[in-house]
């Protein structure tokens, strides 16, 4: 438990030594001369505070003040601190020079370079290929965001919740709405009476949901469930003799549905399977 | 032990040991070849090349594992694509290169942390045979400390990689994780305890003490950094 509890300070110290003694070293920015100093100063300036780590390594490693004279190491000037904690051999060895493995592709570089600057001289061709990666990021970007927003817009229209135009819009675009929609609708089998919708205003389309009489009227429909739209448009139909729908639902259910004459499909009325009946919409819509 | 994309074969020979690598070509050394090479100069690209190559295929390698060498020559021919219009100095190039690099691992859908966790396990569990003395005797202390820093989690060793291999200071790397300085400062922080709570950190404390290994160790990227 001990031992733990030691081991934790001890690493811990030695890694807040380390990293105020890399901010001064391995920080590019920093001049060699200012880094040289920061080292130095930091050698023995850190010693005191990491405390007992510093001082068991330190015995070790025969202090690290340059030549290090009692290891007579093969390059005294540098070892400097070397062996001075492990961890900091660890960053040392790291940070090593290259092994040979690394540069080995030295050619093939050098080689590349050259073909790209005799591509057409500096500068020239870069501009259209550097297009390359970055657009390629930007069409992805731009799908995910596309993406987003259909689902966005999908669910927000599968709620109900879009402002009316979008709305409608919405349904003309994604007509998967009436897939769960019209759930109570199917309840009725209905004697098909097909083309002969409510008031039909000659195919109102998405276009022109203004058209309406007051724009207070499709906002406040665009509220109402399609459901209870495709009710009322089915009441209709069923009964000659009930008073027409109010216009602006129509033209809601209308423009939701993709035209007039599909609004029955839309609201899963016809004794076809509704699914099949969304995607056929779909494709033929506007033609 | 895991092979880094580079092979593990890549054990630097004694006259390799002091070429020149990632971190201890300082920037200033840098600035005239990168003027160089922005201006199509051969000489001026292979010295920007040797000198940071090294750590853009470490960092790689933790960020996507074998697939490093493929995605460094990719984020190379990007940095050579756009290096005529790059107007910064040599530290920003430095984040400049990594930041592409990061990109084109991600973009590449190449960011695979290989089980790190279970990794991480099997190593705490006593592997087959650290034997870190060993490795250190035989140079291979690169190796090891990539692969004890790989297994780190992600953003700590992306962290630690960047600040230490890469040489980037908190702001640079800040700019390549897309992080705020302040979580690059703790992810590093995370990561470097962690390393040093390893058993095998720990345990090298002996070898490194008793065989002299610490100065075996390639550190010449203090002096020079």
């Amino acid at each position: 438990m001990l031992g733990w509890w030691r081991r934790r300070a001890l690493a811990k110290a030695e890694a807040q030594r380390l990293l105020e003694r890399m901010t001064g070293e391995s920080g590019g920015p920093s001049g060699p001369g200012d880094r040289g100093r920061r080292e130095t100063g930091g050698h023995s300036g850190t010693g005191g505070h990491s405390g007992p780590g510093r001082r068991e390594t330190g015995d070790r490693g025969g202090g690290g003040n340059g030549q290090g004279g009692s290891r007579g190491r093969g390059e005294p000037g540098r070892t400097g601190n070397a062996g001075d904690s492990p961890l900091e051999g660890l960053l040392r060895a790291a940070a090593g020079p290259a092994r040979p493995g690394e540069l080995a592709g030295e050619q093939a570089a050098v080689d590349a370079f050259r073909r790209e600057f005799a591509a057409g001289g500096a500068g020239a061709p870069v501009a259209p290929r550097r297009a390359g990666p970055p657009r390629r990021r930007a069409a992805v970007l731009a799908a995910a965001l596309t993406a987003g927003v259909l689902a966005g817009a999908g669910i927000a229209a599968g709620a109900g919740r879009l402002p009316a135009p979008l709305q409608s819009a919405a349904h003309d675009w994604i007509d998967q709405v009436p897939d769960h929609d019209p759930a109570p609708a199917p309840a009725a089998p209905t004697r098909t009476v097909r083309t002969v919708p409510p008031t039909t205003p000659a195919a109102q389309r998405s276009s022109e949901p203004a058209v309406t009489p007051s724009p207070a009227a499709p906002t406040a429909t665009a509220g109402k469930d399609m459901r209870k739209l495709c009710g009322e448009w089915q009441k209709v139909r069923d009964d000659p003799h009930r008073k027409p729908m109010d216009p602006a639902d129509l033209n809601v259910l209308t423009a939701a549905a993709g035209g007039a004459d599909r609004i029955e499909a839309f609201c899963g009325l016809s004794p076809a399977p509704t699914g099949t009946k969304s995607k056929n919409n779909r494709s033929s819509k506007n033609a | 032990m895991r092979g880094w994309c580079s092979s593990p074969k890549g054990r630097p020979a004694l006259a390799t040991r002091y070429t020149r690598s990632a971190t201890p070509v300082r920037d200033a050394d840098l600035a005239a070849p990168l003027r160089a090479a922005a201006s199509g100069d051969e000489t001026g690209f292979a010295v920007l090349w040797r000198a940071l190559q090294p750590a853009v295929l470490r960092y790689l390698h933790a960020v996507c594992g074998d697939a490093a060498e493929d995605v460094a020559s990719e984020t190379w021919l990007q940095v050579v694509r756009d290096l005529p219009r790059f107007g910064g100095d040599p530290t920003a190039f430095r984040v400049w290169l990594f930041r592409i690099a990061r990109h084109r691992a991600i973009d590449d859908g190449r960011r695979v942390w290989r089980r790190r966790e279970e990794s991480r396990d099997h190593v705490e569990s006593g592997r087959p045979a650290p034997d870190a003395a060993a490795e250190v005797i035989e140079h291979a202390g690169t190796e090891w400390a990539l692969r004890l820093i790989g297994e780190l989690p992600q953003d700590q060793a992306e962290a630690v990689l960047l600040r230490v291999v890469a040489g980037l200071d908190v702001a640079g790397t800040a700019e390549v994780l897309g992080k705020r300085p302040g979580a690059v400062r703790i992810a590093a922080m995370r990561g470097l305890r962690r390393l040093a709570a390893h058993p095998q950190v720990s345990a090298r404390r002996v070898p490194a003490g008793t065989t002299g290994a610490g100065a075996d160790l390639p550190h010449a990227h203090l002096e020079g950094a």
